[in-house]
């Protein structure tokens, strides 16, 4: 692989809060993953927003137990349940981030912890490009050893 | 930057068939592993799923909890088949049965493998074509940092000729 083509942005370690921005995200990646896996005090949810835009978003999950849910127009991506027993691991794809031409900015990727795993798509229909990404809870707090990565991906020239 | 995303090891199937692949010892310095792995067994028929991951060489089903949703072209139904019991950690193999040059195509990602906690192992793959595609977690029932993983096909089956498992570690800094 050529050099510096999947690149640490920002990596962040929470043991308390119920939520975390990734903030001023550089433009000069083709594509986004957020990945990393989280644990919380208690049972909840954990969203997700991007440049802080509280409403518009269209979501649709499959659950490995069979199931599957989807939203329209709501104020946040859910993208699964976390628990104080074991840490749940995620990795999304956010693609073609830095786009300023009104198109569905993607979020897609697995959510996985104790007793399910999302396969989700999700998008936010905006002509700004992504400059910052908070994940929140339903009010749990992060605990150790949760950990959150956004990676730019750049494509090689 | 320095390359974040390395080849800690690969295996490649080559001549005799076998029914493990161990990656021995795995290591520490890295936030996240992933895993891309692109197989065939020596079974007749469209797909296997005799596929398992183990941890640390423990080998006891009951160690392991978790599920995975599969989705098949003759399947039509509203809601996906599931499975949930053990063992549990499983992938999609191309078979006999295929064509021999289909392998399978599949995803693992292990987060935080050096933290000691209990860590979802999250995956997604499948083979075709006349195949299946599956995606899902599992998880140890117990936390310890990732020193080993283990390949494995169980029901007296064997990885053939042409298979290859590729270990990767992510770095976060």
């Amino acid at each position: 692989m050529p050099t510096g083509t999947y690149e640490p942005i920002a990596t962040f370690s929470p043991t308390s809060g119920t939520s975390y921005t990734f903030s001023s995200i550089p433009q000069n990646y083709t594509d986004l993953v957020l990945s990393g896996s989280i644990k919380m005090s208690g049972t909840g949810t954990a969203y997700l927003q991007l440049n802080g835009i509280g409403s518009s978003y269209d979501w649709s999950y499959l659950n490995r137990t069979g199931g599957k849910n989807s939203n329209d127009q709501v104020g946040a991506i859910e993208i699964g349940d976390v628990l104080s027993t074991s840490l749940g691991s995620f990795h999304l794809n956010i693609n073609n981030y830095s786009a300023t031409a009104l198109l569905n900015k993607c979020v897609i990727g697995y959510h996985g912890w104790g007793s399910g795993m999302y396969y989700l798509g999700a998008g936010l229909r905006t002509s700004n490009a992504i400059t910052s990404i908070t994940i929140y809870t339903s009010g749990p707090s992060f605990t150790s050893p949760s950990k959150l990565t956004l990676y730019g991906i750049r494509k090689f020239t | 930057m320095a390359n974040t995303f390395d080849l800690i090891s690969s295996y490649t199937v080559s001549g005799s068939s076998t029914n493990q692949v161990i990656f021995n010892p795995i290591p520490q310095n890295y936030s996240d592993l992933s895993i891309y792995i692109s197989s065939r067994t020596n079974v007749g028929s469209s797909y296997s799923l005799n596929n398992l991951i183990q941890i640390n060489n423990q080998s006891t089903a009951s160690s392991y909890s978790g599920g995975f949703a599969y989705f098949r072209p003759e399947d039509s139904n509203s809601t996906l088949p599931s499975q949930t019991s053990s063992p549990i950690s499983i992938w999609a193999s191309g078979t006999n049965d295929n064509d021999a040059n289909v392998f399978s195509f599949n995803w693992i990602y292990i987060p935080n493998y050096t933290s000691g906690d209990v860590v979802n192992i999250i995956y997604a793959g499948g083979n075709q074509p006349s195949g299946i595609q599956v995606f899902g977690n599992s998880r140890p029932s117990t936390g310890e940092a990732i020193t080993s993983l283990t390949f494995k096909q169980i029901a007296g089956l064997n990885f053939i000729a042409g298979s290859t498992f590729y270990l990767y570690g992510i770095k976060n800094t």
